[in-house]
């Protein structure tokens, strides 16, 4: 009787996690855990202020700088934009949708270790919804995973469960991109007959409707046939270095 | 007895945000110790494996509320690590030495991290293999180092486990 009284607690424990893990997907669970992160993350966002101070008033300096510069590059370019319409008008070019970017502060990386992830301070009522590619200026960081209110957990594209549909540049032959581990990522899908360089870009394709086409993912490294001899398999390092995210844009394109 | 209870849920709140705002900061190639393992590998030590198996169920599950993986994966195994570990210390009567909790905190990122892996790995082109000696192995030594690092500040050199009454 001791015995099991003994093994109880841990049975009843063992059991509600399994119930978890099962009923983990419903709507209730989902919006229930969206509201306890936007608490986690009010908490954490004063202190992760606090700890980048020093670092953005030395970013700020080096900002005002190349602020200045790019104001002198944005005049240069403000006669091209002036041709732009006029252009489009004669190529019948019709605008399908427009982009616009949402920043968002990083505010520490997902403590789970079942998910390649950060934390941003944004959420349902700055309009991120469900799958909204996540980038930076260097290229693609991932996709919004999960909404609260106020806050937006990233799925990173060094996550295993993530698959960004990429071409190469050069030739623009299409493939599916995902995670190699060790924070690498590989291409696959591409047919042997190919003509690859080390130092290929790698960008989004625009196939699959989630990330606009053109967008940075990384450069090739390397690349071998795979297991069917058929396809390459290539290696590719990312553009963004996943290590140091502090400022995220997620794109929001409304057709 | 409140205190009893309190202090374990404190401590697995102010380690969870220490493990989302600082990890990034103390991050070594990506890799970043799992801090509420840690003390749940201490607590079950101290307190025995009915204690370590409740504090491992919350932190689990604060874990698998803020981060993204499914809800009761982490939950699953702290708990399991927790009560298994202190059941241990409890029938062998040992006193849990530095080198104990280092190797038995290294032996749980593994376990955990494995069960993990098996879940979220499941249709990933990701090889079993490489996650392993690429993640998970050097977690466990960096994870098993910072208990080391902490048993050496704190002057932890282990604890006869005892039972708390409220948890028996």
């Amino acid at each position: 009787m001791n015995a099991i009284r003994q093994y109880l607690l841990w049975f009843i424990t063992t059991t509600t996690c399994f119930i978890l893990i099962l009923s983990s997907q419903t709507t209730q669970g989902k919006l229930l855990r969206d509201r306890l992160t936007d608490i986690f993350v009010a908490t954490a966002h004063p202190i992760t202020s606090t700890l980048k101070f020093t670092k953005i008033w030395r970013e700020n300096r080096e900002l005002r700088l190349q602020l200045a510069k790019l104001s002198l590059q944005v005049a240069a370019n403000y006669q091209g934009q002036a041709e732009l319409p006029r252009l489009r008008k004669m190529l019948e070019f019709k605008d399908k949708s427009a982009i616009s970017l949402r920043s968002a502060e990083v505010i520490g990386s997902s403590p789970s270790s079942g998910l390649s992830g950060i934390i941003v301070n944004i959420g349902a009522e700055d309009n991120v919804k469900f799958n909204q590619p996540v980038i930076t200026s260097d290229g693609v960081v991932g996709r919004v995973y999960r909404v609260g209110e106020t806050s937006t957990i990233v799925q990173l594209l060094t996550d295993p469960n993530l698959g960004v549909a990429g071409k190469l540049m050069s030739s623009g032959e299409n493939g599916i991109l995902h995670s190699a581990g060790r924070g690498m990522l590989q291409l696959h899908g591409l047919p042997i007959s190919v003509k690859i360089s080390i130092g290929d870009t790698v960008v989004t394709s625009g196939l699959g409707g989630t990330f606009p086409q053109g967008l940075y993912l990384g450069v090739v490294k390397d690349y071998f046939p795979s297991s069917n001899e058929w396809l390459w398999d290539i290696d590719v390092v990312p553009s963004v270095n996943f290590l140091n995210i502090e400022e995220v844009f997620i794109v929001q394109i409304t057709e | 007895m409140i205190a009893e209870i309190l202090r374990p849920v404190a401590t697995c709140l102010i380690l969870l945000l220490v493990d989302v705002v600082i990890s990034p900061w103390i991050s070594v190639h990506g890799w970043s110790p799992d801090l509420l393992l840690i003390y749940v590998i201490f607590y079950s030590a101290q307190k025995g494996k009915n204690a370590g198996l409740l504090v491992g169920l919350f932190a689990g599950l604060l874990q698998d509320i803020t981060g993204g993986a499914s809800l009761g994966l982490l939950a699953l195994s702290k708990s399991n690590l927790g009560f298994w570990f202190g059941f241990w210390i409890e029938k062998k009567g040992v006193n849990p030495s530095v080198w104990l909790q280092c190797v038995v905190v290294f032996v749980s990122v593994i376990v955990q991290n494995t069960w993990v892996g098996l879940i979220t790995l499941q249709g990933s082109e990701i090889e079993f293999g490489h996650y392993i000696f690429g993640d998970v192995l050097p977690i466990a030594f960096y994870s098993a180092f910072i208990t080391f690092l902490i048993m050496l500040f704190t002057g932890n050199n282990g604890n006869k486990p005892k039972k708390i009454g409220a948890l028996k």
